[in-house]
């Protein structure tokens, strides 16, 4: 009878992906899966190998967005900005009698504009992310599920190194308490969850279809016009608000609004809201990427 | 040990209009969808490999010799069949395919060396002998694009074999770089040759399979079409070569 030792490869090598079946198979024909003394576990080494992949690709994402730099990060910085001021100057005296200041105002779009940039850029980034790296797959072993993923994550470091820390400048000028702007991360990681749902359906389905850019940038578009980045919601008229009320992201903004800005109303619920919708479309984006991705080799 | 049963790969070769969702949409409304015209690659293989044994495999341009190292290496899944491979498995196939060309020579050899299936914290380790190997130590944080072909596929070489694998998988290649380089990759190579692993090589160096190789392996449209010691298969593989050859020149006459 074979050892695990002995098998231990063979488990991993055909297929690191599906690592975890291929144990339980095993164990079918040998018996029950038990550590060697000082050997590697094999579940963990399929969860270990998806996320070095995930480091170099993200990695090389980095480098290629940010030129290598961590002043890089900040330089992306600029773009919303530079379009805040725009916005404030042509737009800061009619809203005024929303936002009290001009400052206030400013603030808001700021949030709006980073917030909903994630959520565009990542997901455009991602979009073509499988087919670029198609050479890739065709020619060494990669969990595929890695490539979408570190397309979000190389723009959700602009999110973390560069907007998160405005975001907090921006709590503190407005005299929001440290212990609120503490609760920043949960709806940005619950947007980043949500993106790399997204990110899975869409790079799956750009392999198949590759004119879905254009309905893509529609979409996109319409989110953008439907979200409250640069308008108070008080000026959607009551007939209309219903676009506002199913657009996904209008509830992100919202959070991250409402803790920077220390606005007030309850935050639990809409808190645990970001990160449960962020989970659910990780999940079923996850599950369509894996129902597709056996038909991808033939196709990148 | 390597072991291929029944192993069918049948790729589907793309159509032009494939990826368009707008003229699929119209082709199903018009019924004028055409199904996709798809190729058998490998034609129910079998195939067993015992440790330590090197094979030899020759074949024509597109008989499905790579293809049949990239399914044993897992790259490709069958569409029927099964492959069981027990060890740890060294492709080099296509050295410094998974370059890139604006990270710098440190980050690639990390880089490409992840993508081949070592830990990251294996290759931060390495990294240093495997830059002094290839001779690049001056390179480090020059970007691949400045390396020169031969430097590119010695860094590739350099990564690909820095390991004392079971399983050995060449795809034409013996040895890389200049005359000096290539006698340093040859003895890497021969080193892990003449080691316990078992190797696969697919070459069309028919004097290396002859002397090197104990067995050899002649893949013709997807199917082994002998099996055996690498003398006879080598004899049978050029008596078909030159069979066809003969027919071609025939077929010229008469049309002439």
């Amino acid at each position: 009878m074979a050892s695990w030792d002995e098998v231990a490869a063979e488990v991993i090598t055909p297929e690191k992906n599906t690592a975890a079946k291929n144990v339980k198979e095993v164990e079918a024909r040998i018996g029950p899966y038990r550590l060697p003394p000082g050997g590697r576990d094999l579940r963990t080494a399929a969860v270990r190998r998806f996320a070095d992949v995930v480091v170099v690709l993200t990695r090389r994402g980095t480098h290629k967005r940010y030129r290598g730099s961590p002043l890089g990060v900040i330089w992306s910085l600029a773009n919303p900005v530079a379009m805040t001021f725009v916005y404030v100057a042509i737009f800061g005296r009619t809203f005024l009698p929303y936002f009290g200041s001009l400052q206030a105002y400013g603030y808001y779009v700021f949030i709006g504009l980073s917030t909903l940039g994630f959520a565009t850029a990542s997901t455009a980034q991602a979009l073509s992310s499988v087919v670029a790296n198609g050479g890739l797959l065709n020619k060494v072993r990669l969990p595929a599920a890695a490539i979408p993923l570190s397309s979000v994550l190389t723009v959700a470091a602009q999110l973390g190194f560069g907007t998160l820390p405005v975001l907090v400048a921006i709590g503190v000028l407005s005299g929001t308490s440290a212990s609120r702007l503490l609760l920043l991360p949960i709806p940005l990681f619950g947007l980043v969850l949500l993106a790399t749902g997204v990110a899975y359906v869409i790079s799956a389905a750009y392999v198949f279809f590759r004119d879905i850019t254009h309905p893509f940038d529609l979409a996109m578009y319409f989110l953008w016009v439907a979200s409250p980045v640069f308008y108070p919601i008080a000026i959607v008229p009551q007939r209309a608000h219903w676009v506002v009320a199913y657009n996904p992201l209008y509830l992100y903004l919202d959070c991250v609004r409402r803790i920077a800005l220390g606005e007030p109303g309850e935050l639990v619920r809409p808190l645990a809201l970001t990160l449960a919708e962020g989970v659910v479309a990780c999940v079923v984006g996850a599950i369509v990427f894996e129902a597709l991705r056996p038909r991808f080799l033939d196709r990148v | 040990m390597i072991e291929l049963t029944g192993v069918t790969l049948v790729r589907r070769l793309p159509d032009a209009d494939d990826y368009d969702l707008k003229s699929r949409l119209l082709n199903a409304l018009t019924g004028r969808r055409r199904p996709p015209s798809r190729r058998t690659v490998l034609d129910k293989v079998d195939l067993r490999i015992a440790a330590g044994e090197k094979v030899g495999i020759i074949g024509a341009n597109g008989a499905g010799k790579s293809t049949l190292l990239k399914v044993i290496c897992g790259v490709l899944q069958p569409t029927a069949g099964s492959v069981r491979v027990a060890g740890r498995v060294a492709p080099v196939l296509e050295l410094g395919a998974g370059f890139d060309p604006e990270l710098s020579v440190a980050e690639n050899v990390i880089f490409y060396g992840v993508l081949l299936g070592f830990t990251r914290r294996d290759m931060l380790e390495r990294c240093d002998d495997i830059l002094a190997f290839a001779e690049l130590e001056d390179y480090r944080h020059a970007p691949v694009r400045v390396l020169s072909t031969g430097m590119t596929a010695r860094l590739g070489f350099a990564v690909a074999t820095d390991v004392e694998p079971d399983v050995l998988l060449l795809d034409e290649i013996l040895s890389v770089g200049d005359e000096r380089f290539r006698a340093k990759s040859q003895r890497r190579i021969m080193r892990m040759w003449d080691a316990e692993a078992t190797a696969l090589l697919v070459s069309h160096d028919l004097a290396f399979i002859r002397t090197s190789c104990t067995r050899a392996l002649w893949i013709d449209r997807g199917q082994i079409r002998a099996n055996g010691a690498p003398e006879d298969t080598v004899e049978a593989y050029l008596e078909w070569v030159d069979a066809n050859a003969e027919q071609a020149i025939a077929k010229v006459r008469a049309g002439s």
